[in-house]
């Protein structure tokens, strides 16, 4: 148990230590507070007021208001809560999947090794975006999770295949292949080798694969696929854009840009804190910069 | 000869593979989209046509081609052989053959991505060889945060940004479609200025979005052939510097970067449903769009398959550069 | 890395840029900027003084065709291209001759007789006869034109001169038959038109044996006999259809003002048709219609200024910033003659709870809503009728409005209703139905049309703030119709009254309680009710009454009762009455564009491009000369 609280700590520290990885952190968790203690502290009022539309950013609403007069600041918290859950259900289902077909791969080997690399062939040369949105049509999405879920069905393929090739070269290690010649149990001493070796993989994979989900809901939600949510970022872009004419009235200006300062915002603290996690597990990294 | 084309004839090979799976894989995701179409269709036709409700169904059938008491296996098979002879169903909601809709849509496509890959493969160019070539230099720094910060925004934010900006508030550009309505479609300079003009802003978002990671990837490149040894020599006979840039700097570090350049017009042509819907642009994305919001099945289909095989076909164009010039690296 | 690299003296950039560009850009660029005149097809004429810019719909080549009857034919042009007898000014009563000279009803309302213009023609270079009225009545028997339903038979005692004679007389059966375009020259529809007469006149002798043996009497014909006959009649009927459907001419044939030359997908070319009856008063020589593809291109054609005149719904602010930007636009509000509103399934619980109705209709902020949705159209926050609001007073005597249940908003008097009624709210605040189950509703809108959703929004946005749980949920536009009519729905955001055509409550009561009437399917409620006194209303059998009659005492009285059971019973609740937006750009291509209160623009509903045409055909629209561009 000490040894974990200092390793995260240490972690904590090449983190802050670079300042870009830091802000990185620091992004990541401000947007974790939004969407999680963000709608218990600000409540979310829907009631339409048509005088107030389109209003820029004043003291009453800090960033304006929409169509209808309603507050873009406590939408933007409150859609938060969406696009976290479905960046975090992606990534995690993604992760499962990866995980379950890469040891798969890479332990059974022969034919079952080979379909499954086939099968990773065929999922990264169709391209991804127009799967997703028809999977988005096809199954009736009504949460987040769901959404998360069909979207992670198209994000494994390159991490399964990373664990894969983790497994083939740790296979032909020494102590590995003496393990073997004693008659002890591979899998065991696998598993105890593989993990720390395949986890960095799989934390840069999850900020990775979170990033994609976010544009691609983001994404489907401007083409208007999916059932509507006033207050999801990506459906606040499709009502600004193609609904409500926002984009042709010069004090509506916030509720274009707010969601999408908010989107890129978030996927920078995630680069930034992809970065930092990178250099944490590979030292070479922090000795160059 | 046989052993020199046996790599190319297995990587195709796989390709067709890859092709006749993803065609598979769409026909039957296609098939559970929610809906019974004919249904649909025949209510639609009977509240048009006021006939009864069974002729309407078989009017439907007949148009949509589908029948969906038909088993799954026996339309497949149906499909794949007018496939064959290089049919592609006809759309549902444009009611004309598919591959005519394509054939419409596909330049407009080529055209912007084709455009704005050259223009942003350039200028990432010139910037990475500069970076690399000066080392210290300002340019360094703002490239890699601009390259950080374009990698954050998807191209399609990047769209709606331009077309806010330069289309509604500063009017520069026109705001939509390929073409005004007061020329005339043809060979002539107003029209083809005309062309250039509306795509303007969709070149530029793919433009910006692309120019950061070239400029990083020919860094990464240019620095590598630094090292190399013909570099030094070069330097030591005295050759002047613009002659080892162009010549042996750019010209070796630029070889890498021509693969990507296949790959990255794959996955734009396949990527370009938002742009070109943001900008109403005619080209395949806008349709592809419009396809999965009426469910037009044969549409989406034909669609679908034309993307994957762009994306094949500029992977294996990529192999075969890679291998051709870099006689180290074989097709495996 | 040991190497050391030479200090930079200057980079020559430039010429490094200027080889580059020389050796792969510029070929690939002067290939690429041929692709799409490639694709876009042959020389054509640059549009001259003169041309008309506008925006509409249809079916991109090749599936585009000439043929008016068959799915997917003529789209937006037929305006243009076709031309009524007459046109009906809904507001005036007034009817503005195009094909037709003068009309004359008998006095028993029986007959109705038509002298045709003389100097009209076809755009092929026949003449225009009675036959050709003839012929398009006939075969709009086959295609189910309304107007047969009253009809006996169509003759023609003269070249230029038809007879319409009525089976049952009806307060629309003269505007039904003047308006209806006419659109099938005989020379080119003989094939079908020669067949159908025989199919009328068998489908008469059907249907008066049907109604003998209803009434118990064995007629001439035997039952057996009958069943024969109609399957025989319907076999011809359906392959007179399908080879009318098969026919596929390339272009359109018209007697109007213009003719279709070129459709492609992104835009359609019409041309001044030059042996037109009025050609001389036509001074408009070409229309381009750019094709419409959503609201919110059309709005950028319009920031623009690049067509004359488009009717999309516009927000508010999005319609100021147009017209700011183009001084030369005006907006013309014209009644779409409809009402919008939300369809209630009435088969459903709770929304089959006429009490639950009642207290939406007190909850719903509908003059928000209406700001919200369509700021440019007209409230209406009193009552539901089935009479759209401006044509209210023509039907509805204040008098009569004081004994309805007036519905205005009042949160307070909603939450009364629904505790009266059983219902009550649980510990966070959510209403319970009266069994305790919880209620959580959806309401419906077609996707991709911003005033529904937008409506929908603003709705469930209200109700969930008042405790019951509401989502929206957007429907793929063709899945719509379906949806509704078998009833797959609490609520839907949809058009209920209509006085499209006639400008008459008929229609709008047929969609309301007809057999085949749409609301009436999609809230199966039939207006079977107790009416205020305790009698029984049928509202279905009233509905048949008001067809068939043109007393207007009488039918004040009709129109009486079936505006009480919907106002009381609520099927649907109207938010607004909906307007056109007619927007105009004057003196840029064109000018000359009549006032908004020209009356002229209350024929928009029944198709915008017919009052184009006719703003062109009385010459009232003019090229913009040079000097007078703004």
């Amino acid at each position: 148990m000490k040894t974990l609280w200092r390793n995260i700590i240490e972690s904590l520290g090449i983190i802050s230590r670079n300042r870009r990885a830091f802000f990185g952190l620091l992004g990541v968790v401000f947007f974790i507070l939004m969407a999680t203690a963000g709608p218990l502290i600000i409540p979310l009022n829907m009631t339409a007021d048509y005088v107030d539309r389109f209003q820029p950013p004043s003291l009453s609403h800090i960033l304006g208001t929409d169509y209808a007069g309603r507050d873009i600041f406590q939408q933007l918290v409150h859609g938060s809560t969406d696009i976290m859950l479905i960046a975090f259900s992606t990534a995690l289902f993604g992760i499962l999947l990866a995980v379950i077909i890469g040891i798969l791969a890479g332990l059974s080997g022969g034919r079952v090794d080979m379909l499954i690399m086939r099968v990773i062939d065929v999922f990264l040369t169709v391209p991804a975006f127009p799967v997703m949105a028809i999977f988005a049509a096809l199954f009736r999405i009504r949460d987040p999770v769901t959404f998360g879920l069909v979207l992670a069905i198209w994000s494994w393929p390159g991490l399964a295949r990373a664990i894969r090739s983790q497994i083939l070269s740790l296979r032909k290690r020494e102590f590995i292949e003496a393990a073997e010649i004693m008659g002890m149990s591979t899998s065991h001493i696998m598993f105890k080798e593989l993990m720390p070796n395949i986890i960095p993989y799989i934390t840069i994979n999850f900020i990775n694969i979170a990033r994609g989900a976010i544009t691609a809901s983001v994404g489907i939600m401007l083409l208007g696929l999916v059932p509507l949510s006033v207050t999801n970022w990506g459906m606040m872009l499709n009502l600004a854009t193609f609904q409500t004419g926002a984009i042709y009235v010069p004090s509506a200006l916030s509720y274009l840009l707010s969601p999408m300062i908010a989107i890129i915002l978030f996927q920078y603290s995630l680069i930034c804190f992809g970065g930092g996690i990178d250099e944490m597990f590979d030292p070479r990294l922090r000795v160059q910069s | 000869m046989k052993l020199m084309f046996h790599p190319l004839v297995k990587k195709l090979a796989i390709s067709v593979v890859t092709i006749f799976v993803a065609l598979t894989f769409t026909f039957i995701l296609v098939r559970q989209m929610p809906g019974d179409i004919v249904h649909t269709w025949a209510m639609n036709i009977m509240q048009q046509q006021g006939v009864t409700y069974n002729e309407a169904r078989e009017m439907a059938k007949a148009m949509l081609n589908y029948d969906p008491n038909v088993p799954i296996a026996v339309q497949y098979f149906k499909y794949m052989k007018g496939l064959l002879s290089g049919n592609l169903g006809t759309s549902l909601t444009y009611r004309i053959p598919v591959s005519v809709i394509i054939v419409q849509a596909l330049p407009w496509t080529v055209f912007v991505c084709t455009l704005s890959l050259i223009i942003s493969f350039v200028i990432g160019v010139l910037l990475g060889t500069t970076i690399a070539w000066k080392r210290k230099t300002i340019l360094e720094p703002v490239v890699t945060l601009y390259a950080s910060i374009t990698q954050a925004v998807p191209d399609f934010l990047i769209a709606l940004l331009l077309l806010v900006f330069f289309g509604v508030s500063l009017r520069w550009f026109p705001l939509r479609g390929a073409y005004s309505a007061d020329t005339v479609p043809g060979f002539n300079i107003p029209f083809m200025l005309d062309v250039l003009y509306h795509a303007a802003l969709p070149v530029l978002a793919y433009t910006l979005q692309y120019i950061g990671s070239w400029a990083l990837a020919m860094k990464a490149s240019a620095t590598s052939v630094l090292g190399e040894d013909y570099i030094a020599v070069a330097e030591a006979r005295g050759l002047k510097q613009k002659r080892i840039i162009v010549r042996y700097l750019a010209g070796n570090a630029i070889l890498p970067l021509v693969t990507s350049l296949a790959i990255a017009f794959g996955t734009i042509v396949g990527g370009s449903m938002l742009v070109e819907t943001v900008f109403g642009y005619p080209g395949i994305g806008y349709f592809f769009g419009q396809a999965i919001a009426t469910r037009d099945y044969s549409l989406i289909q034909g669609l679908f398959l034309l993307t994957t095989v762009v994306m094949i076909l500029a992977n294996l164009t990529a192999d075969i550069i890679y291998s051709k010039i870099d006689p180290r690296i074989k097709l495996e | 890395m040991c190497l050391r690299k030479p200090p930079v003296k200057k980079f020559t950039s430039v010429i490094f840029v200027f080889q580059l560009l020389l050796l792969s850009v510029l070929p690939l660029f002067i290939f690429l900027l041929t692709l799409p005149a490639l694709c876009t097809g042959c020389h054509r004429a640059a549009p001259e003084a003169g041309t008309f810019f506008t925006a509409g719909g249809w079916d991109i080549p090749p599936a585009y065709h000439g043929n008016p009857w068959a799915p997917g034919g003529v789209g937006v042009a037929g305006g243009y291209v076709y031309e009524p007898l007459f046109i009906y000014v809904p507001l005036t009563g007034e009817y503005i001759s195009r094909l037709g000279a003068s009309f004359t009803e008998s006095p028993d309302h029986k007959t109705l007789t038509v002298k045709l213009r003389k100097d009209a023609s076809w755009q092929d270079g026949r003449p225009f006869t009675s036959k050709d009225v003839m012929t398009t009545f006939n075969i709009g028997f086959i295609a189910s034109l309304e107007i047969w339903n009253n009809l006996e038979s169509i003759e023609t005692p003269g070249d230029y001169d038809v007879v319409f004679k009525w089976k049952s007389v009806s307060p629309v059966n003269t505007t039904m038959a003047l308006t209806e375009r006419i659109t099938s020259p005989y020379h080119i529809f003989k094939k079908w038109a020669d067949n159908i007469p025989d199919i009328i006149r068998e489908t008469r002798i059907e249907k008066q044996a049907a109604l003998e043996q209803r009434g118990g009497s064995l007629g001439k014909i035997s039952p057996e006999k009958l069943k024969e006959i109609k399957k025989k009649r319907l076999a011809k009927e359906r392959e007179v259809r399908e080879i009318l459907y098969k026919y596929h001419p390339q272009m359109p044939v018209g007697t109007g003002p213009f003719q279709v030359t070129r459709v492609t997908a992104t835009d359609m070319t019409l041309e001044k048709f030059k042996s037109y009856w009025a050609a001389d008063s036509v001074y408009i020589q070409k229309i381009r219609i750019l094709r419409w593809t959503s609201n919110e291109v059309i709005w950028s054609f319009l920031m623009a200024g690049e067509v004359d005149a488009v009717t999309p719904a516009t927000p508010y602010d999005v319609a100021q910033q147009i017209i700011k930007k183009n001084p030369g636009t005006k907006m013309i509000r014209s009644s779409d003659l409809s009402e919008f509103g939300y369809i209630f399934n009435c088969t459903r619980p709770p929304m089959s709870d006429v009490n639950f109705r009642r207290a939406l209709a007190h909850l719903l902020d509908r003059d928000m809503i209406r700001k919200v949705a369509y700021y440019y159209s007209e409230p209406v926050t009193d009552y539901t009728t089935g009479i759209i609001k401006s044509y209210r007073g023509r039907w509805l005597s204040p008098a009569f409005l004081k004994r309805l249940t007036r519905y205005d908003f009042d949160p307070k008097k909603a939450g009364e209703i629904l505790l009266n009624a059983g219902y009550r709210r649980d510990a966070k605040g959510f209403w319970l139905r009266p069994d305790g189950s919880k209620i959580e509703l959806e309401i419906i809108a077609p996707a991709g049309k911003t005033d529904f959703v937008l409506s929908a929004e603003a709705g469930s946005s209200l109700m969930s703030g008042f405790g019951i749980r509401t989502q929206v949920r957007v429907i793929p536009e063709e899945l719509f119709n379906t949806i509704l009519t078998e009833r797959k729905y609490d609520m839907a955001s949809w058009y209920g009254p209509e006085f499209v055509r006639f400008a008459h409550p008929l229609t709008s009561y047929q969609r309301f309680y007809d057999k085949f009437g749409f609301i009436a399917a999609a809230t199966g409620f039939d207006g079977k009710v107790k009416g205020p006194s305790g009698e029984v209303i049928d509202s279905r059998k009233l509905v048949g009454e008001l067809g068939a009659t043109v007393d207007p005492a009488k039918q004040k009285e009709i129109v009486e009762k079936l505006a009480w059971v919907t106002n009381e019973y609520l099927p649907f609740l109207s938010i607004f009455e909906k307007n056109l937006m007619i927007f105009v750009l004057d003196k840029k291509h064109v000018t000359g564009w009549p006032d908004a209160s020209d009356p002229l623009w209350t024929t928009s509903p029944s198709g915008v491009e017919m009052t184009y045409s006719t703003i062109i055909m009385k010459g009232l629209l003019r090229p913009a000369r040079a000097e007078e561009k703004p």
